[in-house]
């Protein structure tokens, strides 16, 4: 499923997105950025409240294809302007994580 | 409930020591001189169902006589003799201004029931005698009226809650995370007791916790203080320090200044001060690098209230 | 959705309280932040989380949840156990990854609004 259907099935807020076309092919959900970094994949959608600077470069490390920062959390804007520089797709929801991962598990591209 | 307990005992072997052997004792005792027989104390004791007996003579303690010796008397042929050459001599007292722990380890170590209580020390001057049932029905009797002493207390509180306006007070310790949460659950038991709607509630409860865990976290310790009124809910928070260098950043949310530690537990996503200001009708803080940090909160009870003050806040 | 069926759905495993396990889940809030849990409006939900300290059952405690979940194969601390023991708070383990329990959830979830379409 690409992310620009993502962003339009979740009604996603996008902050910082280069590639639309990406291939989102699973997704994570996790706040402490030691266990994202340690078990989420590349491709993956990641689910996070935080909103600082880090989540970027855990983003670029791990290849995920999109951040999206839930709950309504406005993200810094140093967190904008380096996802922009690195081209680490980033986005807002105003909905909270479980929400969000239960009804992406929902749409019928997204289903295993 | 194994602390509870444990708390149980060391109250009662608290009292043990408080106790006096004098306040337990029983002072109207039978007593016999050394030339009474033994078949006499026998009858006595089967009439007024004790089971020993001090024998006295001229005011002065000179032995006892048990049941043992009874029955050892009617065995060997002599229970119609005075006791005065086969009764015990070799005596243990205590005297009256002892503890009863002192009795309670004597009968112990000698394996007795009873013990003549004397004037004082190295004195043969009987004043009354101790049984464990004595320290036992003294012991209830205490406990008895220390319970009831509690309870006229706690009445005489309440009623002085319910004369002014409620006030909770809670000491916060920093660096202390088990404890962290304690104040909020106990504000909410409270005013769930007192019947104030659950979404009020609610409200409150999240208000203390995140200013609990803020001291506990960030400062060198404060106090919480939670005023209920009859129309609204005043959460007080101070700290003393070391103080918020800029409160205008520390209130927008995800800013944070909690190291890796904090945040593996959870805490420290710098949403704390944004999420109390969002519960409550009114908020304010003060911080100073001197004397640390002020919070203030108030939730009404009535939104109608609650809505005229957001608009005069804003 | 009962809590017994939400633990049948995680994988999971009630180590606190199981004689609720007939009470209802109304909804659901996952995060490792207890200050974004706290932001949550609904009661009766199930607190899901890959943290394992006593403050998830204040956390729960103070926001009417009705039972807390520890993801990713997390072992609760023991304070956090004694806690929920004492404010009746049903806990539940769960190997799962908080995105993966997430969407079991959601997708028996489409299940049940389909089946009650028909």
């Amino acid at each position: 499923m690409k992310l620009a259907a993502v962003i339009d099935r979740l009604e996603l807020c996008p902050f910082a997105v280069e590639d639309r076309e990406i291939e989102v092919t699973g997704a994570y959900c996790g706040d402490l950025l030691s266990d994202v970094l340690a078990h989420v994949e590349a491709g993956a959608l990641w689910f996070t409240i935080q909103n600082h600077l880090n989540i970027v470069a855990v983003g670029q490390l791990k290849d995920v294809a999109c951040i999206v920062i839930v709950n309504d959390v406005a993200p810094d804007p140093q967190t904008v302007s380096k996802a922009q520089a690195l081209g680490v797709n980033l986005c807002g929801s105003s909905r909270g994580s479980a929400e969000l991962c239960m009804e992406l598990a929902r749409l019928p591209e997204f289903s295993p | 409930m194994g602390a509870f307990n444990e708390r149980q005992i060391r109250f009662v072997h608290e009292l043990m020591y408080q106790i006096k052997v004098g306040e337990a004792m029983t002072t109207e005792v039978v007593t016999f001189p050394p030339t009474a027989v033994f078949r006499e104390i026998q009858r006595c004791m089967k009439e007024k169902r004790f089971s020993g007996t001090p024998i006295v003579d001229c005011g002065e303690l000179v032995g006892i006589v048990s049941i043992d010796d009874i029955i050892t008397a009617f065995d060997q042929g002599y229970i119609d003799e005075p006791v005065h050459t086969r009764m015990t001599r070799d005596l243990h007292t205590i005297p009256q201004n002892y503890s009863v722990i002192a009795a309670s380890n004597l009968f112990a170590k000698y394996r007795c029931g009873r013990l003549p209580v004397v004037a004082r020390a190295n004195s043969r001057e009987l004043v009354g005698i101790l049984t464990f049932g004595d320290i036992l029905s003294h012991l209830l009797l205490k406990m008895n009226t220390i319970a009831e002493r509690i309870e006229k207390e706690e009445q005489s509180l309440h009623k002085t809650l319910q004369g002014a306006s409620d006030t909770l007070h809670f000491e916060l310790a920093p660096d202390n995370f088990d404890l962290a949460g304690m104040a909020s659950t106990s504000t909410k038991k409270h005013l769930q007791k007192l019947g104030v709607e659950p979404a009020v509630i609610r409200r409150i409860a999240v208000i203390c916790y995140e200013a609990e865990i803020n001291v506990i976290i960030h400062s060198l310790g404060g106090y919480m203080e939670v005023f209920i009124l009859k129309d609204q809910v005043r959460v007080h928070v101070r700290d003393d320090g070391p103080g918020i260098p800029d409160v205008e950043k520390a209130m927008h949310p995800g800013y944070t200044t909690a190291n890796e530690k904090i945040r593996a537990l959870g805490f420290g996503a710098g949403m704390g001060l944004s999420n109390i200001k969002r519960c409550a009708d009114h908020f304010s803080i003060k911080s100073s690098m001197e004397t640390g940090t002020d919070i203030e909160a108030v939730v009404y009870f009535d939104p109608s209230s609650a809505a005229t003050e957001k608009e005069n806040q804003a | 959705m009962k809590i017994a069926d939400l633990v049948e759905i995680i994988e999971g495993e009630i180590v606190c309280c199981p004689e609720k396990a007939q009470e209802p889940v109304r909804d659901f809030a996952a995060s490792d932040l207890l200050s974004d849990i706290l932001t949550f409006e609904k009661d009766h939900y199930a607190l899901m989380t890959g943290l394992t300290n006593a403050q998830i059952i204040r956390t729960a405690e103070i926001t009417n949840a009705c039972c807390v979940v520890i993801l990713r194969g997390k072992q609760p601390q023991q304070a956090a156990v004694q806690l929920a023991q004492s404010h009746q708070i049903p806990l539940i383990l769960s190997p799962l990854s908080m995105f993966e329990a997430c969407s079991r959830l959601g997708r028996r979830q489409g299940q049940e609004e389909a089946s009650a379409r028909e």
